[in-house]
């Protein structure tokens, strides 16, 4: 698998990554690599059976216990006002 | 009196129950060595000495009424810095997360809750490393040897137990971050059965690889900080129900009959001789006490290191996706909300390429099916090692190819997932293992793994109870930092 500095810089984007034109061309030899070392999990044949993404039983159970308050949560938050935790502008201009 | 940091945790614990130590005194001891010692070896990120010295008022003022205490109660503790205290910064050794202060504890930290917190450890960045040096607050030293790497990602956790400054630390291990330091410093380190420890208040590296486990200086010890954080927990959906079963009545000084098994190709191509010839020194000598060696097969190095590589930074991808600038932790500057997340996510370069690899592993475009490959991989592994565990009972094996490298070493990223290639499996396949040390090179520890089928932790605790009762190699504290 041959990969490309546009599916670098598309992945990067994805991964909500600023990557420079240096970086990004490190980037793309160190996953070249790495890329093809894992290439030899292609030869490899599996049997069709159910739920083997797991190497053991798994039974996902629903989370109990205490959850944060609005003001722990807002305490946190780098800038909030009026009970909202507050970002720059989504939609529309300045 | 015998220098505290000599005492075993259970002869610290009888010293606290017959009042004959305070708990501050013992507290105040650490917390000194620790302080002393930082400026060497660098091993913590915080040092919590107020919070630590209350606890320990509080732990004494309760036994002084006769209040009934966990074992561990007035026990220092050192704490990874990617496990919850609350109120105490957990920064991931990120800058990201420099100025986070959680709002809660982990479950670990609840059922350690009377032990005080020395400080809060460094490590690799989110759990990423096998050095220690890819840390926002500076790199950790080994304190055999200051100018080599401790391992990682525990460094500090392996650097501070090792160095005498605390009697435990608490560690993660996602692909070997406990066992690799440990043995790198001439220290016992436990991973646990994946599901035995609640993540709850571990931050995400790779969510179905990782797990909490402790950091001693012997097995021993490791048994009763074992069954002080092992349990199901309701609070984490990955918790296991498996009953936690008296860990401290496994340590007994006997392996007759016990079937261990060597794996022959990691014997074969390990790189270095002279550690895999201490460690199969050591399975002859365990021969002699009694238990049956075997020859069996491992044949899949380089699958092992594939699949690891694509499940966890594929699951790092999306777990540090949470770290966007939004709801916590550092905030870049952005005219729109797109510019905010970019500007946000001030990763570290390894950081950075292991989020890049997974982000692609997981584009279906580009990558189709990486991370089932990855996973499936992971499910033959574990069933190959289920095999295993049908002819013999324990694996023995070399924790790391190498011993500790020098700090201005430069390995590539395929050369440092290499660090690993002996630990992974057991991360794949859910397994237990222990590293404790079995001799030197150069006057390096060199360590030895031992791992069982899933949930016998007891064999783990039988052997190398047995092996550490025989040696003496877990006992010695390095000259570098006396």
């Amino acid at each position: 698998m041959q990969i490309t500095e546009v599916q670098v810089k598309k992945t990067a984007a994805l991964a909500k990554l600023n990557l420079d034109e240096v970086e990004i061309k490190m980037i793309k030899s160190q996953l070249q690599e790495l890329l093809d070392y894992a290439e030899i999990l292609s030869g490899l044949t599996f049997e069709n059976r159910e739920n083997d993404v797991a190497p053991f039983d798994f039974k996902p159970t629903e989370l109990q216990g205490p959850r944060l308050m609005q003001d722990e949560v807002l305490a946190l938050s780098p800038d909030s006002n009026q009970g909202m935790i507050r970002v720059p502008r989504v939609l529309g201009d300045d | 009196m015998t220098e505290l940091r000599n005492l075993s945790l259970s002869a610290l614990t009888n010293l606290l129950q017959a009042k004959e130590l305070s708990s501050r005194e013992l507290t105040q001891y650490y917390l000194d060595l620790s302080n002393q010692q930082q400026k060497v070896l660098n091993a913590y990120i915080t040092i919590t000495d107020d919070i630590a010295l209350a606890t320990a008022d509080r732990v004494d003022g309760l036994r002084s009424r006769g209040s009934d205490l966990a074992p561990l109660a007035g026990i220092p503790i050192a704490i990874k810095d990617n496990i919850s205290v609350q109120g105490v910064p957990n920064t991931c050794a990120s800058k990201i997360l420099a100025n986070y202060i959680p709002p809660f504890a982990a479950t670990v930290m609840e059922r350690l809750t009377g032990s005080p917190v020395l400080g809060k450890v460094n490590m690799d960045e989110f759990a990423m490393g096998t050095s220690n040096k890819t840390s926002a607050f500076g790199f950790v030293r080994n304190p055999w040897d200051l100018q080599r790497v401790p391992g990682g990602s525990s460094g500090g956790s392996a650097a501070l137990v090792a160095a005498g400054s605390a009697p435990v630390s608490l560690g993660s291990d996602t692909g070997g971050s406990i066992r690799q330091p440990a043995a790198f410093c001439g220290v016992t380190g436990f991973k646990p059965s994946y599901g035995r420890v609640s993540r709850r208040g571990l931050v995400a590296f790779a969510s179905s690889l990782d797990q909490i486990g402790p950091i001693t200086r012997s097995v021993a010890d490791c048994a009763l900080v074992l069954q002080a954080i092992c349990g199901h927990d309701s609070g984490d959906s990955t918790s296991a129900q498996e009953p936690v079963p008296d860990f401290s009545s496994f340590l007994q000084e006997d392996v007759t009959g016990l079937r261990i098994g060597l794996p022959r190709e990691i014997f074969e191509k390990c790189p270095d001789r002279r550690i895999s010839a201490a460690v199969e020194l050591a399975a002859l000598r365990l021969q002699g006490a009694g238990a049956k060696v075997t020859w069996v097969s491992m044949p899949y190095e380089r699958e092992v290191l594939a699949a690891y590589m694509l499940i966890a930074t594929a699951e790092a991808s999306s777990n540090l996706a949470r770290f966007d600038g939004v709801k916590y932790g550092y905030r870049g500057k952005g005219r729109t909300v797109e510019d905010m997340y970019t500007s946000s996510r001030v990763f570290g370069s390894t950081v950075r390429r292991r989020l890049m690899l997974g982000t692609f592993a997981l584009s279906t475009e580009y990558c189709g099916e990486c991370y089932d490959r990855g996973k499936r991989t992971a499910q033959l592994i574990s069933s190959h090692l289920d095999q295993l565990f049908q002819e013999v009972q324990v694996l023995l094996l070399p924790t790391t190819p190498s011993v500790a490298f020098r700090l201005d070493e430069e390995q590539d990223p395929l050369t440092a997932y290499y660090n690993d290639i002996y630990t992974i499996p057991a991360n794949l396949a859910g397994l237990p293992a222990v590293s404790v040390p079995c001799g030197e090179r150069d006057g390096l520890p060199i360590g030895m793994q031992l791992m069982a089928p899933r949930f016998r932790e007891d064999l783990l605790l039988r052997l190398g109870y047995t092996w550490q009762c025989m040696t003496g190699w877990h006992l010695p504290f390095p000259r570098e930092v006396e």
